[in-house]
């Protein structure tokens, strides 16, 4: 038995023996609370807050007998009460509260049916980013209504480019795709539609993403004080959640906009028990370059479309069966003056179908779901005599089944498993010289992916409320694959070997505890801690220039190592002015291991050694976010300021010392306001700053591969740049204002068709934001000059947006 | 060969799309000032002993908007010889030791020979000139104004190219008929075989140096992916028809290789969203960069049909 072995089996049983001591204490604590449950005289009420359309109004503030609390997305919240008369109050925004007396004997649920306030503009514009009644840290939800009123780039509403107004959240510059969230990189966000990953979701190389305003209800980021039934990513999760048809009768909405035009139809299949809805979106930035730039663009074109399916069906109270599906697709095509043409394809395909239960008391509840989700590209490129087709994909098939048990408020337990078959397609390629073909193709992978958690919420005093968590995930590369063979200094020794389908590469497994405290210091005000630790073990290759669709997704096997983050969070939350005011100050520290980066000039497009291009370091970020919002009255909006470090190692770069990741941005603030003048004219602003990304700019000239012509006593050498220190530079600071005006005309009679429209000004006083910087070297002139490249200028937009 | 399989340059497509909405203009970067760096381009081969020399010039600064070089001149430049003793250590030969001066070669034409050291003995005593010898290992020191620099080369045996072919014919722009041609050789069984390739032709038939010798992106193969396999390698270069070619084929270490590959992607990362890549010098010593390349040489002739 090797030593490898012994410290595996070591290290196995020592992870056995920090799960069962958990696993042991969360039960004892679970049977304390049950008995104390058993023996109040307590009653459990489910109240349900919906809609006049029986559809389910997210995250409404219900207060009972003067304790306010918040219902989740579906608009449930379950709660103890003790027998006898109460009072409670439902309200959410847009809506009219709604006020119950009841006397309650016995466990029942209780309805709540809210009026929605005809074109009540946006008066909050953060719905529950914080409650200090729940023990949710570092989290922030968004309502897609209100994202509307938030000025953006050409008027198209992105909850993704949204988000980023948030502290600790950032974009990776001017129209730059990727998120990244409190030092993480963009591959270690998991990005959920209805919660079913989605691997690549950005357009036109992350001008926008992929997410249909027109389907989506709301958008909520954590980015801390992970939920134990969530993993796969170290950083973030970030969840898109699309809006159910309406169940009543047939509606038709959609907008045209300036580059973009995008219709729902949604419907009852079965009046108020099931409803569909269908939405699609086309760009057409193609027939409007070729109106306004054929001599630059000539028939060169790019578009994208979007299309979102979602049925569901109430089977009884108890019983619902939801399905999701979305398609997306990106075309670009490109032929240059000597006919050589060049066109690629990228796009996500995604599909779950859930069964959601809950057991007549309210109290028990389970849901399962099977899911899949894919993304490909396929490419073409035509040169001469030449033609070389690209392609790669990734696919997933996941089951999850979650259950959870709330039998008091005071204390609920979740738990649930999940599996992933992945399989990977890095690249195959077909090259044709003339009459002679060449064919490459980079070996597939497969993997399985699992995970069982169970987490706690429970009270533990007065003041202090604890929820606890431990997922267990494992992960496994298997055959059928032909692996290269690499030598003690890294490089192929020419030499592969065989594994058969269903033979094990290599496997990890780790356990995933998660931690938050919740200490209650007033009724305006809280203290929260937390912790967690995740893993990742599926690594994005991408080159640095540019987030291109030929980004490849790698497993984690012989060499790749999953990457792992532990992160502690400590916060300070506190409502004022009857809660129309509200201010945190979170403070976090993140360590991350087994980051991945490429080695310098590394070819990740059809390389069979792409393990062999990768280099493991580790990384650091820590930070302190600042939030201050107005959630009531004409103005509303927020003030959000984050101050950070993150950098990286690498044993390999910058001589093995730390260097600042390319995203770290030292300074970061967003203001957002939003003034309802009446209730035809709605108006907003955002202003954003940022410090410049970080770069590796040359620091000399080296000349090389001299030649000399003897008859014409010239010499000849290729000039190259020098580089010392990796990020050693920073581009100018980032900072630009937006405005957004939206009128709704209001008619004296009420119809069924309504309409507004948006005026957007992207970039007011129009400051030139860097896109990216490069040196131009011209050889004949023997000379250089530094080239600024920067996108969108002053833009205005303007968008009609209907709803019949 | 890995070079021909390479995809378009995606960066450069995505550029021309982005002048829809993006504007450029000139800005002074305002980088910092750094000390330049003693660049050396050294070589022994074991075929043209003309061609064994040491080139040793300074970096230009980054404020500095001439990409001129500026040679280094009144360095001390030697190049021992050595052989491996079977306890893997380096015997180097006192005796061998030549000291190579600033070049007087006619072929390097005055005036452009400023940092160039090559052997006297080649215009004095050529039968006694600096020749590598396979197997063997070649020391380079090189001392500017009180430090030193070092770095070893060892030759390998050149492997024998089979034959050359021509293939791929086609016509140019301007009417001219072409080929290209394809090299081909038996890869030893042997893992971790490199290869350079040089040609001469009419284009470059008077001139002078390795780097004349090809197009400036130097072509390189390795056996990673076939290792001990019968390779046929076709150069993308096209040569005139009835043009005479000599195509030489150098058999490197793998530091050589890893220099050269690190050589043709830094050469391409001067545009925009290019990576950043730094040259992996195999020269010891502070502030220096470049590579002391053994080439083991062998060569063949053919006429383009």
């Amino acid at each position: 038995m090797s030593v490898r072995t012994i410290l595996n089996m070591t290290t196995g049983m020592r992870n056995l023996r920090t799960i069962y001591c958990f696993v042991k204490a969360l039960l004892l604590l679970c049977c304390l609370q049950c008995m104390h449950t058993a023996n109040a005289q307590t009653v459990t009420v489910s109240i349900h807050v919906l809609n006049s359309i029986h559809m389910p109004v997210s995250n409404a503030t219900v207060d009972i007998d003067g304790n306010r609390m918040l219902a989740d997305s579906s608009g449930k919240l379950l709660q103890a009460f003790t027998k006898g008369n109460h009072l409670i109050e439902a309200s959410a925004v847009g809506y009219y509260s709604r006020l119950l007396h009841i006397t309650l004997l016995s466990d029942t649920t209780i309805n709540l049916m809210l009026i929605q306030k005809e074109n009540e503009l946006s008066n909050i514009v953060i719905t529950a980013g914080k409650n200090n009644n729940k023990n949710e840290m570092s989290f922030y939800s968004l309502d897609i209504d209100r994202l509307k009123k938030i000025p953006v780039i050409l008027g198209e509403t992105d909850p993704l480019k949204t988000i980023t107004l948030l502290p600790g959240i950032k974009n990776g510059g001017e129209a730059g795709s990727g998120i990244y969230v409190r030092g993480g990189g963009p591959d270690q966000n998991l990005i959920l539609l209805d919660d079913i990953p989605v691997y690549n979701p950005n357009h036109l190389l992350g001008f926008f993403s992929v997410f249909n305003g027109e389907a989506i209800k709301s958008v909520s980021v954590k980015k801390g004080d992970m939920d134990a039934a969530y993993g796969g990513r170290l950083s973030s999760i970030i969840s898109i959640d699309t809006r159910e048809g309406d169940k009543d009768s047939l509606k038709l909405s959609g907008g045209i906009g300036l580059i973009s035009s995008k219709l729902s139809i949604e419907g009852p299949l079965v009046k108020n028990k099931a409803s569909f809805i269908i939405s699609g979106r086309r760009t057409y930035i193609d027939q409007v370059a070729k109106v306004f730039a054929k001599k630059r663009i000539g028939n060169n074109g790019y578009y994208f479309y979007d299309i979102n399916g979602k049925a569901d069906y109430e089977i009884n109270d108890n019983n619902k069966l939801l399905f999701t599906f979305y398609n997306g697709k990106d075309k670009f095509s490109y032929t240059n003056d000597k006919n050589n043409l060049f066109n690629a394809n990228w796009g996500n395909t995604i599909a779950g179908l859930t069964w959601k239960q809950q057991m007549p008391s309210g109290k028990l509840k389970q849901s399962v779901s099977m899911i899949y989700n894919a993304f490909d590209l396929d490419s073409y490129y035509g040169y001469d005599l030449s033609d070389y087709i690209f392609t790669s994909a990734v696919t997933d098939y996941q089951v999850k089944n979650d259950w959870s048990y709330t039998p008091s408020g005071k204390f609920n337990l979740n738990w649930g498993l999940q599996y992933i078959w992945h399989q990977f397609k890095p690249g195959a390629g077909d090259i044709t010289q003339g009459i002679l073909e060449f064919k490459t193709e980079i070996n597939n992978q497969y993997a399985r992916e699992a995970a069982i958690y169970l987490s706690s919420g429970f009270r533990i005093s007065r003041r202090l409320r604890a929820t606890t968590g431990l997922r267990y995930s494992y992960f496994n590369q298997v055959g059928p694959t032909e692996r290269v063979i690499y030598n003690e200094d890294g490089n192929p020794t020419g030499e592969t070997e065989l594994y058969k389908k269903g033979e094990s590469i290599a496997h990890y497994q780790y356990p995933e505890p998660r931690l938050n405290l919740d200490y209650t210091l007033s009724s305006v005000s809280s203290i929260k801690l937390s912790y967690n630790k995740t893993i990742q073990y599926l690594h994005l290759a991408t080159t640095s220039g540019a987030t291109f669709p030929s980004d490849i997704w790698i497993p984690a096997g012989q060499i790749v190592q999953p990457g792992i983050a532990q992160q502690v969070s400590i916060g300070y939350f506190r409502n004022t002015h009857s809660n129309i005011y509200h201010f945190s100050a979170e403070a976090y520290y993140k360590d991350l291991d087994n980051q991945v980066e490429f080695k310098q000039g590394a070819q990740l497009l059809l390389n069979q050694n792409i393990e062999g291009e990768m280099m493991f370091g580790k990384g650091k970020a820590y930070g302190i976010e600042l939030f201050a919002e107005k959630k009531k009255g004409k103005l509303t909006g927020w003030v959000g300021y984050t101050l950070s470090r993150t950098q990286r190692t690498y044993a390999e770069m910058n001589d093995g010392k730390p260097f600042p990741y390319r995203y770290d941005r030292t300074h970061d603030m967003s203001v957002v306001a939003n003034y309802t003048l009446s209730r035809q004219w709605n108006f907003s602003t955002v202003f954003v700053f940022g410090t410049g990304n970080a770069l590796t700019m040359p620091t000399g000239r080296v000349n090389y591969n001299v030649g000399f012509n003897v008859s014409q006593r010239t010499a000849s050498y290729t000039s190259m740049n020098q580089y010392n220190e990796i990020n050693n530079y920073r581009l100018p600071a980032y900072h630009r204002a937006d405005i957004c005006a939206t009128y709704t005309p209001i008619s004296k009679k009420k119809k069924r068709f309504s309409s507004s429209w948006n005026f957007n000004i992207y970039n007011v006083y129009n400051r030139r934001n860097p896109y990216f910087i490069y040196m131009d070297i011209n050889q004949t002139e023997k000379s250089l000059q530094g080239k600024m490249v920067y996108l969108f200028p002053i833009t205005p937009a303007i968008g009609w947006n209907f709803k019949f | 060969m890995t070079d021909s399989y390479k995809l378009p340059n995606i960066a450069i497509i995505i550029s021309l799309l982005l002048l829809f909405t993006g504007c450029e203009k000139n800005f002074d970067i305002g980088l910092g000032h750094t000390e330049p760096q003693l660049v050396v381009e050294a070589y022994i081969n074991t075929e043209i002993p003309a061609y064994n020399y040491v080139i040793l010039s300074k970096s230009q600064t980054i404020e500095n908007t001439s990409i001129a070089s500026i040679p280094v001149k009144n360095a001390l430049v030697k190049i021992s010889e050595g052989s491996l003793m079977q306890n893997n250590t380096i015997v180097w030969d006192s005796s061998s030791s030549v000291i190579l001066k600033e070049t007087t070669l006619p072929d390097v034409p005055a005036g452009i020979s400023d940092g160039i050291y090559t052997d006297p003995n080649l215009q004095t005593d050529p039968a006694r000139a600096l020749r590598g010898i396979a197997g063997k290992y070649y020391l380079l020191e090189i001392e500017v104004n009180g430090e030193i620099f070092t770095a070893t080369a060892p030759l390998l045996s050149p492997i024998p190219i089979d034959h050359l072919s021509t293939d791929y014919h086609y016509t140019d722009e301007d009417g001219t008929s072409k080929g290209r041609i394809t090299v081909n050789f038996k890869d030893p069984d042997t893992t971790g075989n490199c290869q350079l390739f040089y040609w001469r032709h009419s284009d470059n038939q008077k001139s002078f140096g390795w780097g004349s010798l090809g197009t400036r992106k130097r072509i390189t193969n390795s056996d990673e992916n076939n290792n001990g396999s019968y390779m046929r390698l076709t150069n993308s270069y096209g040569f005139v028809k009835g043009d005479s070619i000599t195509y030489y084929m150098a058999n490197v270490t793998r530091d050589v290789y890893n220099f050269w590959d690190s050589y043709n992607k830094a050469r391409n990362s001067n545009g925009p969203l290019s990576t950043p890549v730094s040259l992996l010098s195999n020269i010891s010593g502070n502030n220096v960069t470049g590579c002391f390349s053994g080439l083991a040489i062998s060569a063949a002739t053919i006429i383009m049909d």
